[in-house]
């Protein structure tokens, strides 16, 4: 049963960084082919605006992240040293191998004596990885800076009208430590048999990459993509959604013996606006504690959603209250996982947009 | 209550239709294929359009959606009929 809850550990700091370069969907409708009527609906159903990329394809998501990693560094002023464990929350690393975190251990001046390894997730990633961050400490270490996000971009082909004006790229850092005093709860889920609703079917040791993954396939509704790039089932996506994540809150609450009003935010994967008003509407909570805006301005985060969120539109919130939050994740795996944790004026500035400078 | 169900859906159904242009829907019978007639995000948009009505009317969230919704075989929106008949159902347990 994933239902666990940990005694005096807490986030101290989120920051992301998200892509340089902002697209609109009218600049974009006529390479998905959309007509003036589709993109008025996209936007009213979906909240699709725009959404914010890496200009420069050599940019990857570890570098999102640095970018975010150093910013706690310098805000809180702590160093390199102090971190006992990395955790790299990614679908689009480095490498195949090795693990984008042991390279970022490097990078970032860590010691060798830290833990640092990849989790292979998406939209629950955030969630997974904090359950990650907190058993760590619980386990005995002092400090863990998570490290979560995508350069989701890459992963859809250009033509796919139905995930591709969805995308967004981000990383974020957030650091957790022993100390802070409150209970936090967990809730985690999987389900494997929807695995192919949300899948990169080409590429691994089930389909290995061939001349065959680069062929363009139409699907009925004029979308187009190829095998080795990120296939979304909407229906079913949506259908697993409407499902799952209601429940889970409702599951999660009753564990903590909380109730809706004991939340001061509900920050959700943001995932489109249909599914975020639909939530907010049958939990009776409003706009203003349920944020849903981050998917019609930057995209589609993934695993940065959360934190991206947090620092786009909640930021003095969270660096000058002491809140109690419901964070939510679900998608690809199928995979969910919810947490309630209580914040007390942590380093959550704005969010940062992707300098090339900075690394060079 | 009927009545007013069948109101909200016709609305939306000649709402969306402005976007669309189908001639089926611009007819549009209890026994029209609504489902049929719509591609997932156009489903997506008669849920939306429907519930934002329920919620005007009868001054309560009803949802409509569930994990049917977008399944060809189990969806209660396969004719405008059937639409009807299990949005009155929501909205009398909702």
């Amino acid at each position: 049963m994933a239902k666990l809850s940990f005694d005096d550990i807490s986030i101290k700091a989120v920051v992301t960084t998200a892509g340089d370069k902002k697209l609109k969907i009218e600049d974009e409708a006529s390479k998905f082919s959309y007509d003036e009527k589709s993109l008025k609906r996209l936007k009213r159903s979906m909240g699709f605006e725009s959404r914010y990329v890496l200009s420069d394809d050599s940019v990857c998501t570890s570098d999102l992240c640095l970018a975010s990693a150093e910013k706690i560094f310098e805000g809180l002023d702590i160093g390199p040293e102090s971190i006992d464990a990395l955790i790299m929350v990614t679908q689009t690393p480095d490498y195949r191998a090795p693990s984008s975190a042991i390279i970022m251990q490097h990078r970032l001046g860590l010691t060798e004596d830290t833990i640092a390894y990849d989790i292979n997730l998406g939209c629950s990633g955030f969630i997974n990885g904090l359950f990650t961050a907190y058993s760590m400490i619980n386990s005995g270490l002092g400090r863990v800076l998570l490290c979560v996000g995508d350069v989701a971009s890459r992963f859809a082909y250009e033509r796919d009208r139905n995930l591709t004006p969805l995308m967004g790229d981000a990383g974020s850092a957030v650091l957790i430590e022993r100390g802070g005093g409150s209970r936090s709860y967990f809730l985690l889920r999987s389900d494997g048999s929807g695995y192919r609703h949300l899948i990169i079917p080409d590429g691994g040791c089930r389909r290995p990459f061939s001349k065959e993954s680069l062929e363009l396939r139409v699907s009925q509704d004029g979308s187009v993509r190829r095998d080795m790039d990120m296939y979304m089932n909407g229906a079913e996506i949506f259908n697993f959604t409407i499902k799952v994540v209601p429940t889970m809150f409702d599951e999660l609450l009753e564990f903590a013996g909380m109730g809706k009003e004991d939340m001061d935010y509900f920050v959700l994967h943001q995932a489109n606006r249909y599914i975020l008003r639909n939530i907010a509407k049958r939990l009776g909570v409003s706009e203003d504690r349920l944020p849903m805006d981050t998917v019609s301005i930057y995209g589609n985060q993934n695993s940065a959603s959360i934190p991206g969120t947090i620092n786009a539109f909640l930021s003095d919130s969270y660096s000058n209250s002491s809140l109690r939050s419901i964070f939510a994740g679900f998608g690809i795996g199928l995979s969910w996982g919810a947490c309630i944790v209580d914040t007390e004026s942590i380093f959550a500035p704005g969010i940062f947009h992707y300098e090339k400078k900075e690394r060079e | 209550m009927r009545e007013r169900v069948q109101k909200i859906v016709y609305e939306a159904i000649e709402e969306l239709n402005e976007e669309l242009g189908s001639d089926e829907l611009r007819e549009a019978k209890e026994d029209t294929a609504l489902f049929e007639a719509l591609d997932s995000m156009a489903v997506l948009d008669f849920i939306l359009a429907v519930e934002e009505k329920l919620e005007e009317s009868f001054s309560k969230y009803v949802q409509i959606a569930d994990e049917r919704s977008m399944d060809a075989s189990r969806t209660p929106f396969a004719t405008v009929g059937s639409a009807i008949e299990y949005i009155c159902e929501r909205v009398r347990n909702g």
